[in-house]
């Protein structure tokens, strides 16, 4: 059972591979620091939805929402292609409040969560929200979890390479 | 992709197949499972696609919860344990049964699936439950049940062996169950069917409650047709009660109907509103505490809005993380993104299952092979400022081999660099914090960078 998430995080990583090359090759360049972190983040969404592969809503969600980012649309259609159904997404800004001002109620924080999960707000059901939160979460965490490595084991190597160099 | 998945995930728990068609007692169905037990393969690809999705979803949690990644690290109140590691993966497995019950295509299987409710364990030996490996023990999807109904009741001491063994349990339960009533849950096959018989004892409220919500956790809408149903079932609720046997029956032999079948509690209001208001709010509730086992820290936290409160702050808190580490990944050498991709198409998966995998995702389309070809190409694109390139330049493949070979296969990868990312934890979470504040930096001085994304935008 725990290779489950391992499985996960392989799956990433493996759409994130593709979804890097894909990218790279329908980008402008040169790029600047901010374009390449934009480009690294979408990479990465893109990785984590079609890692999960289209029967979420959230995925089929962030796929579109994604898709609407690049300028080279075959791309997006061919990640789209494992989506069986394609959903409109409505909403294209991630809305971050950080200031929840608001009343407190289970109202406002469904809305708030709707918001947040991608494609949250076509769904109305609040129990399946809360599973398609459920299942989210298991992604994002995966790519967190994927990229936080991936940054640490470059930071390993560039001392080692820092390291190589001083010698 | 997910069906490997699946298949990992499941196979473990022996996924029996049930197909036999109802009949009139508990006993032959447990026989028709026990002799079905063998051949998963037979209906299994029936299932796979319809449950793969819940089903991975159910061994991604129960995995992500019991995996001691040092991401658990991270959580404040994260799961820790012996105890919970074996309830999540109950309830995984669970899930993954359960999932395979689920489909339209079986049609008789439904109150036939009997789960030998082993809610009777008598001990808090929900460990017990599990070890009972018969073949009906793992299709019940009880273990999962028993051991959250032992957290929160005493049953009484009818043991789960006996159970298998006996006639229909019904008999046992009746001197039990004379003075309440039983809730009983028999749902469709359309729905995540789970039939269960509780032996009451004292905890008929909170432990039907628990029950009812998780056989309804797979099936979001069956609320409105159920009515019906649910007003039949009240109607006469002390006449199944004593006729344990019949009702069983009566229950067992409509699997057809897809809604579920929920009895009134004592005490409350036998409405169909309120019950079907009831059966989604204890779905609901079934879901938060899920989530609450997910979320880190949310243990002690109670009430709907509390929790929801959590699991949003959990949600913008991956989010920003993820938007952080992008654009530390952007800073820093991206080259050894395509150094892992070397590392992939090289082929380092350990095991040929991987292979496939590795080709079908190649497969993706065919522009990606070529991509993979010149990735090398890619490197001085993609990291525009080559001064401040610690590795060689991509034309220098050697160091790269060389630093390549010093990191093991990929599938050992990913574990060694949870271990990498353990010893700098607190430099990335000091990081991490600083990384905040710079990423609103970002965001703030570099008010262009929302514009960026517009002009990725493309123009439908």
């Amino acid at each position: 059972m725990m290779n489950t998430y391992n499985m996960v995080k392989q799956e990433f990583i493996k759409k994130w591979i593709n979804t890097l090359h894909m990218l790279d090759s329908s980008i402008e360049h040169p790029l600047n620091v901010t374009e390449r972190k934009n480009a690294i983040r979408l990479s990465s969404d893109l990785a984590m939805a079609a890692a999960r592969n289209g029967s979420t809503v959230w995925s089929r969600a962030l796929i579109s929402r994604s898709g609407n980012k690049t300028a080279n649309k075959p791309m997006a259609r061919r990640i789209l292609k494992k989506a069986r159904n394609r959903m409109k997404n409505r909403c294209n800004i991630l809305r971050r409040n950080g200031n929840f001002t608001a009343k407190t109620g289970v109202r406002k924080r469904t809305d708030l969560l709707k918001s947040l999960v991608p494609g949250g707000e076509l769904i109305d059901d609040k129990d399946y929200l809360i599973r398609e939160t459920l299942d989210y979460i298991v992604y994002l965490r995966a790519q967190v979890d994927v990229m936080r490595t991936v940054a640490a084991v470059d930071l390993f190597t560039r001392n080692l390479t820092n390291d190589r160099r001083n010698k | 992709m997910e069906n490997e998945l699946f298949m990992n995930a499941g196979a473990s728990s022996h996924p029996p197949v049930i197909t036999s068609p109802s009949s009139s007692s508990a006993m032959l169905n447990w026989v028709s499972m026990e002799t079905q037990s063998v051949d998963p393969s037979l209906g299994c690809n029936l299932f796979w696609e319809k449950s793969t999705e819940q089903s991975i979803f159910h061994s991604a949690l129960s995995s992500l919860v019991s995996s001691p990644t040092p991401s658990n690290s991270n959580f404040s109140g994260g799961v820790v344990g012996g105890e919970n590691v074996m309830i999540r993966e109950l309830i995984g497995k669970r899930g993954n049964i359960v999932d395979i019950y689920g489909t339209p295509a079986s049609n008789g299987n439904v109150s036939g699936s009997c789960y030998a409710t082993p809610m009777s364990s008598p001990t808090p030996g929900r460990m017990m439950v599990m070890k009972t490996t018969t073949p009906i023990t793992e299709i019940s999807g009880d273990p999962g049940f028993a051991e959250r109904a032992a957290r929160f009741s005493c049953f009484g001491s009818r043991s789960f062996n006996g159970r298998t063994n006996s006639p229909f349990p019904m008999n046992n339960e009746q001197p039990v169950a004379t003075n309440e009533k039983m809730p009983r849950i028999s749902s469709s096959p359309a729905l995540k069917p789970l039939v269960s018989r509780v032996p009451t004892g004292e905890s008929s409220g909170e432990f039907s409650r628990k029950r009812k919500a998780k056989s309804k956790q797979n099936s979001p809408s069956t609320v409105s047709p159920s009515k019906e149903i649910e007003e039949k079932e009240d109607s006469d609720p002390k006449r199944c009660k004593k006729s344990e046997e019949n009702g069983d029956k009566t229950k067992s032999i409509d699997p057809y109907k897809d809604y579920i079948h929920v009895r009134a509690r004592r005490g409350q209001a036998t409405d169909s509103h309120s019950l079907a208001e009831r059966v989604r709010r204890e779905k609901i509730s079934e879901r938060m505490k899920l989530l609450q086992d997910l979320v880190p820290g949310c243990n002690k936290v109670t009430g709907k809005a509390l929790m929801l409160d959590e699991i949003i702050n959990y949600v913008q808190s991956l989010q920003r993380q993820v938007e952080f580490l992008s654009m530390k990944l952007s800073s820093v050498n991206t080259r050894l993104d395509f150094n892992m991709d070397a590392i992939l198409s090289k082929d380092i998966f350990p095991s040929s299952n991987n292979l496939m995998h590795h080709q079908q995702v190649l497969q993706l389309d065919s522009s990606a092979e070529t991509l993979l070809g010149d990735h090398h190409n890619n490197n001085l694109q993609l990291n525009p400022d080559i001064s401040s390139n610690n590795i060689i330049n991509p034309l220098e493949t050697s160091e790269t081999r060389s630093f390549i070979s010093h990191l093991p296969t990929f599938a050992h990868f990913t574990d060694s660099i949870s271990q990498y990312s353990t010893f700098s934890e607190d430099d990335l979470t000091s990081i991490i914090h600083m990384g905040f504040a710079q990423n609103r930096l970002h965001e703030l001085n570099h008010g262009s960078s929302k514009q960026v994304p517009s002009h990725m935008k493309a123009e439908l």
